[in-house]
C-alpha cells in the first residue's frame, strides 16, 4: 500500500551535524522562514508577526552561547518561538481585543504557490484555496494549531513536536488527530 | 495503555509513525473498508493543503530587524549570569535601604522575643535612648524584620475632643467681632503669663475667648511666635470650635489653626468670637 506523500518527504539531510553550536547567522539563515511562518500562524497581521519574530530571534541570539546541543537546533529554536508566542497569546487574551483580525491580513498567501499550471486564474484559485486553509487553521485551538502546523507545515517528528510543546508524544498524536479531523470537516465537506 | 482510535491510527500511518505489524494490519483493513480508505485520502489531502502554506517566506523587513543581531558581536556566555547577579545585587541593596528606612522611622519597636540561650544584652525598647541603649546590628535587623512581619495593630480609637474648662476671666475682654472689617482685638492689662514648660513635656498655651481664658494642654503646631496671636473662632452650640482663623495683621503665617478645630470650649455661646492665643516661650515652633 502506498501512502500519499507530502512536502516533508522531500526534505534533505539535517543541516547541522556539528557538535558545537552554530553561529547566529547560520541559525538565522536556516530558520528565518520557518520561524516567520510559525509567527504568522499565531499572530493576526504582518506587523505583529514581525514583532514576534524579532523578539524570538533576540532570545535565540541571547541563548545560543549556552546552547549545548541536547536537541536539534531547530527544535530548540521552535521551543523558544512557541514559548514566546504562547505567552504573547495568553497576554492578548487577557487584554480586551481592540481590533478584530483584518480579513485581508490573515490571508497572506505567498505569491509563489506550488501550482505548476500557469495562468492568472489558476494562481488566483490557488491563492483562494490557501486563504481558506489559513482561515481554517486560525480557527483551531492554539494547541491543535501548533501540533498540526509543526507536523504538516514544518515537518517535525512527533517526538520533536512533543519536545517543542513540552507535552507527551501521546498528546501530540491525539491533538494531531483532532486537528486534522477538524480541518478535514471544514476544508473537505 | 489506551488503545489508539482509528483516527489516530490513520494519522500515524500517514506520518509513518506505526510499527510494521500495526501498519500491515491497518493496510488490510484499508483494502477491506473503502470508507476507511477514503478517510485516509482526505487526511492526506488536508496534510498536503496545510503543507502548501509552508512555501511562505519571511519579508525582507525581518532581515533589517535582525541585522543588529547578525552583524553585532555575539553575547557573552556569562551574560545571563551577570544579569542575574546584578538583579540580585539591586534587590539586596533595595531591601537594605527599605529596612534601614523602616528602622529609622520606627520609634521604639517592641523588644524581640527571648532567644533561647542568647539573652539580648541590650533591651530593645531602650534602643536609642542613650549610649547604653545602642542596639547591635543584629538587634536592629531583628527589630526591622519584626516590624515588617508584624501585623499592623488596629488604629486606636479617635480620642474625644478635649472639653476645656475656663480657668478665669480675662483682664480685658477683646472687642466684639460683629460688624466692620476684622481687626485684631486690642489687648490691654496684664498678659496671661506663659506657663513654663518642663523639659520633655509639651508646653500648654492660653486661649482667650470673649473674656474667658482657656488652657490648652499642649501648644498647637501653629505656635510660631512668642507674641499673642489674634484669631477668630467659630463655635457651635456645644462650644466645639468649628473654625479658627488668624486675623489679618496678626503675626505668623498659618491662616487656619487646624489644631484648635474640634476642641470644645464649654459654656461658650455659639457664634464667632475673637480670640487671643498666647503660646508659651518653650513651645515656639519657629517658622522655616
Amino acid at each position: 500500500m502506498e501512502t500519499p506523500g507530502s512536502h516533508c518527504d522531500a526534505l534533505s539531510a539535517p543541516w547541522h551535524t556539528r557538535e558545537v553550536a552554530p553561529s547566529f547567522d547560520e541559525v538565522y539563515a536556516r530558520l528565518r522562514d520557518p520561524v516567520w511562518r510559525l509567527c504568522r500562524r499565531f499572530t493576526r497581521d504582518t506587523e505583529e508577526a514581525l514583532d514576534a519574530c524579532q523578539e524570538i530571534f533576540l532570545r535565540v541570539w541571547r541563548g545560543l552561547p549556552a546552547f549545548r546541543g541536547e536537541a536539534k537546533v531547530e527544535t530548540w529554536v521552535f521551543q523558544v518561538a512557541w514559548n514566546h508566542l504562547r505567552t504573547r497569546e495568553a497576554g492578548r487574551r487577557r487584554r480586551p481585543r481592540a481590533v478584530e483580525p483584518r480579513a485581508g491580513e490573515r490571508g497572506s498567501v505567498p505569491l509563489d504557490v506550488r501550482d505548476p499550471r500557469p495562468g492568472p486564474e489558476r494562481r488566483a484559485a490557488a491563492r483562494e484555496e490557501l486563504h481558506r486553509v489559513e482561515c481554517a487553521l486560525a480557527r483551531l485551538p492554539l494547541a491543535q494549531r501548533a501540533v498540526v502546523w509543526l507536523r504538516d507545515g514544518e515537518c517535525l517528528s512527533y517526538e520533536e513536536i512533543a519536545r517543542v510543546l513540552g507535552v507527551p508524544v501521546g498528546t501530540v498524536r491525539s491533538r494531531l488527530a483532532r486537528a486534522r479531523a477538524a480541518l478535514r470537516k471544514e476544508l473537505l465537506p | 495503555m489506551t488503545t489508539p482510535t482509528t483516527d489516530e491510527l490513520l494519522n500515524r500511518y500517514l506520518d509513518g509513525d506505526l510499527d510494521p505489524g500495526t501498519a500491515r494490519s491497518l493496510e488490510e483493513r484499508l483494502e477491506r473498508e473503502p470508507a476507511l480508505r477514503r478517510e485516509l485520502d482526505e487526511l492526506a489531502a488536508v496534510r498536503r493543503l496545510v503543507g502548501n502554506l509552508a512555501t511562505e517566506t519571511a519579508p525582507p523587513r525581518l532581515d533589517h530587524l535582525a541585522d543588529p543581531l547578525r552583524l553585532g558581536p555575539p553575547p557573552h556566555p556569562l551574560r545571563p549570569v551577570l544579569r542575574a547577579l546584578a538583579t540580585a545585587a539591586v534587590l539586596v541593596i533595595g531591601a537594605g535601604v527599605i529596612l534601614e528606612t523602616v528602622r529609622r522611622e520606627t520609634p521604639a519597636p517592641a523588644p524581640p522575643p527571648a532567644v533561647v540561650g542568647t539573652p539580648s544584652p541590650v533591651p530593645h525598647a531602650a534602643a536609642g535612648a542613650g549610649p547604653a541603649g545602642v542596639p547591635t546590628p543584629r538587634e536592629e535587623l531583628l527589630g526591622a524584620v519584626e516590624h515588617l512581619m508584624a501585623t499592623p495593630p488596629p488604629p486606636p480609637p479617635l480620642p474625644e475632643p478635649p472639653i476645656l474648662e475656663p480657668v478665669g476671666p480675662l483682664p480685658v475682654a477683646p472687642e466684639s467681632a460683629s460688624g466692620g472689617p476684622p481687626r485684631a482685638p486690642r489687648i490691654s492689662g496684664t498678659r496671661a503669663p506663659a506657663p513654663r514648660a518642663s523639659r520633655g513635656t509639651p508646653a500648654g498655651a492660653i486661649l482667650e475667648v470673649s473674656g474667658t481664658r482657656w488652657t490648652l494642654p499642649a501648644a498647637p503646631v501653629e505656635c510660631t511666635t512668642a507674641d499673642p496671636v489674634f484669631l477668630r473662632v467659630t463655635v457651635d452650640a456645644s462650644g466645639r470650635i468649628l473654625r479658627a482663623v488668624r486675623l489679618p495683621g496678626a503675626p505668623g503665617r498659618e491662616p487656619v489653626f487646624r489644631a484648635l478645630e474640634g476642641r470644645v470650649l464649654a459654656g461658650l455661646p455659639a457664634g464667632t468670637h475673637d480670640a487671643v492665643l498666647t503660646c508659651p516661650a518653650a513651645a515656639h515652633r519657629p517658622e522655616e
